[in-house]
């Protein structure tokens, strides 16, 4: 199971640094290729911005499982064993609940693109690809929560243990 | 509605949700009690403040500075800038110093250029017999700069979500970086003189020549990024690519601190931290977008038009918001949320948009000094091992200097404005 986890966390994050990187790549290339070459590449723009929401979603998703989101958890962490255990489950269900959310709707939204095979102006893919990592990503971050919010319930099982066990 | 929307974020905050999710559950809540919008316009407003090209130059900033902070950049400036000042009173912190503010003009955040300049720096100063307390304050306080003097990533954000350009912005921000950095100077000339810290040996000539020659490839980025942008050879996301794939090149091949299969080790942290970025922004404009369609930002505009008279004043009142914000959240987040609805309280008072994006930078890079979120006193803690209170104290004296900086460029506004008013108009 850890080689999974292992695994999936190596997929992620090669994933996302080299899409930056290759972009930066290209990005580098065209500024070049247009001054020597008086060639650029009109497709850059569009793909960079789409990218860009996908840098976005994916890193959000990582940043959920490493704790990277910018949080003020000065109170919640000073708080007594089970009260904080509690009040940490409740807040991760209700982020969960959140991005279930915005994965229900943006579904709905990306149903009627398909419909419509609305495309990119430049590039002419289908718009609802580049809307794709909202659902995708949003999704995955409500399991990470969902996950954390167990994870929090456990811990605070284990702490009546030991207390018990002291008592 | 806005005392709802005042409730549900602060119990959220309080609760200690991620600032990210505060911002969208707020914004739903909102739509379902207060509005006939349906509600897959989140969606749709994520997707929009994403979708741009500016935005782009965030990821490429970060990564570029976590390449040379972990790279041998930092330390070829470092041998280069103490052979030129060395041989002043206080003659290592005065190098500290240019050292940073060289690192700035080469990286957009404070947290890479405190790791890059003090975690030689810091040791070295401490080793020459400057003080433990005065080494660690003078570091935290001079890599602070990396937000000030351009590229910096706390001003792109400012720009994308107050629509002003990142060119104008930079520009503004080189005067009061440069400012700060001889204020920090001054002071530093003076403790040396009161203390008689030693003066080391003049370099020679050649000694200069040769460092030079060794940190030339780092001497040349800020030419390569700022220059690039402001002759019009490319735009700020372009300079930020470039310094991504000039960083690796240089570290890999030419200084070779580091193999390419090392990239994704040196970036991941990094990597995680601008999507993160990325992400905020997105929720904190879909938040926004909300507010402006009710209309918030011009009925906060009338309630503060009707207490506060003058826009010196309105400035000041921000300024001291924003000293107690940072208290309870950290102050990229609290700009990105503040300033939209500013906006319209700034037209009618005809403050400029650049101008006022100085002012909020600077509010930032005081928010990193000081904690509980005082971000680079949590680096500087990091790299050093020292406790964070003692970071804080040895940082407490240069807070006054900043405090002081921080009150010229909000009044004077001529600082900010003079070099974009020149070059760009």
């Amino acid at each position: 199971m850890q080689r999974i986890y292992n695994f999936i966390d190596r997929i992620e994050n090669i994933t996302l640094v080299w899409t930056i990187l290759i972009l930066a790549i290209i990005g580098f290339i065209q500024v070049f290729a247009r001054y020597l070459f008086n060639y650029s590449f009109t497709w850059f723009e569009e793909l960079g911005r789409y990218i860009g929401v996908f840098i976005a979603f994916l890193g959000a998703s990582i940043g959920v499982k490493t704790g990277s989101h910018f949080t003020m958890d000065l109170i919640v962490s000073h708080l007594k064993s089970p009260l904080q255990e509690l009040v940490k489950a409740s807040t991760n269900i209700l982020s969960a609940g959140f991005f279930m959310l915005v994965t229900w709707y943006s579904w709905k939204i990306i149903m009627r693109m398909y419909g419509y095979e609305t495309t990119s102006p430049t590039m002419q893919i289908p718009m609802y690809i580049a809307y794709m990592p909202i659902p995708i990503f949003s999704m995955i971050m409500g399991f990470r929560f969902i996950i954390k919010a167990f994870e929090s319930i456990q811990s605070m099982k284990e702490n009546n243990e030991k207390q018990e066990a002291v008592s | 509605m806005m005392i709802t929307i005042c409730i549900c974020f602060g119990l959220l905050l309080i609760l200690g949700v991620p600032i990210a999710v505060i911002l969208g559950v707020t914004t739903t809540v909102s739509l379902i009690f207060f509005s006939d919008t349906p509600l897959h316009i989140i969606t749709q407003q994520l997707f929009n403040a994403l979708d741009k090209f500016v935005l782009l130059a965030i990821p490429f900033f970060i990564l570029a500075g976590s390449i040379m902070t972990r790279g041998g950049i930092a330390r070829r400036l470092i041998a280069f800038v103490n052979a030129l000042v060395g041989w002043f009173p206080g003659g290592l912190a005065m190098a500290g110093i240019l050292a940073c503010i060289f690192f700035a003009a080469i990286s957009g955040s404070s947290p890479a250029t405190v790791v890059a300049i003090g975690s030689i720096m810091i040791p070295a100063l401490i080793k020459a017999g400057y003080g433990e307390k005065f080494s660690l304050g003078l570091i935290t306080v001079s890599g602070s700069l990396g937000i000030v003097i351009p590229p910096s990533i706390p001003m792109i954000l400012y720009c994308l979500v107050m629509n002003v350009s990142v060119a104008e912005m930079f520009m503004a921000g080189i005067l009061p970086g440069l400012m700060i950095g001889l204020a920090l100077m001054i002071y530093t000339y003076i403790i040396a003189r009161k203390n008689n810290w030693r003066i080391e040996t003049k370099a020679s000539l050649s000694e200069i020549i040769r460092t030079a020659k060794e940190g030339i490839w780092a001497l040349i980025l800020p030419f390569i990024v700022l220059g690039g942008i402001y002759s019009g050879v490319f735009t700020p996301t372009e300079a930020a690519a470039v310094s991504v794939v000039y960083a690796l090149f240089v570290e890999i091949f030419i200084h070779k601190e580091f193999k390419v299969k090392d990239i994704t080790s040196v970036c991941r942290a990094s990597a995680v931290l601008s999507a993160c970025l990325l992400f905020i922004l997105s929720t904190a404009m879909t938040f926004i977008w909300l507010l402006t369609a009710e209309q918030i930002p011009h009925q906060l505009a009338d309630i503060i038009m009707e207490h506060i008279n003058s826009p010196w004043m309105f400035l000041l009142t921000v300024n001291i918001l924003f000293l107690i914000l940072g208290c309870f959240m950290d102050d990229v987040s609290a700009m990105l949320i503040l300033a939209p609805l500013f906006l319209e309280t700034l037209n009618r008072y005809g403050i400029d948009l650049v101008h006022f994006g100085v002012v909020m930078v600077l509010n930032i890079q005081m928010g990193m000094l000081t904690p509980p979120f005082g971000l680079n006193l949590f680096v500087a803690s990091g790299i050093t091992n020292e406790p964070l209170t003692k970071i804080a104290k040895g940082v407490l004296p240069f807070l006054a200097i900043m405090l002081l900086c921080l009150m010229i460029v909000t009044y004077i506004p001529w600082i900010s404005l003079v070099l974009p008013n020149m070059f760009l108009h």
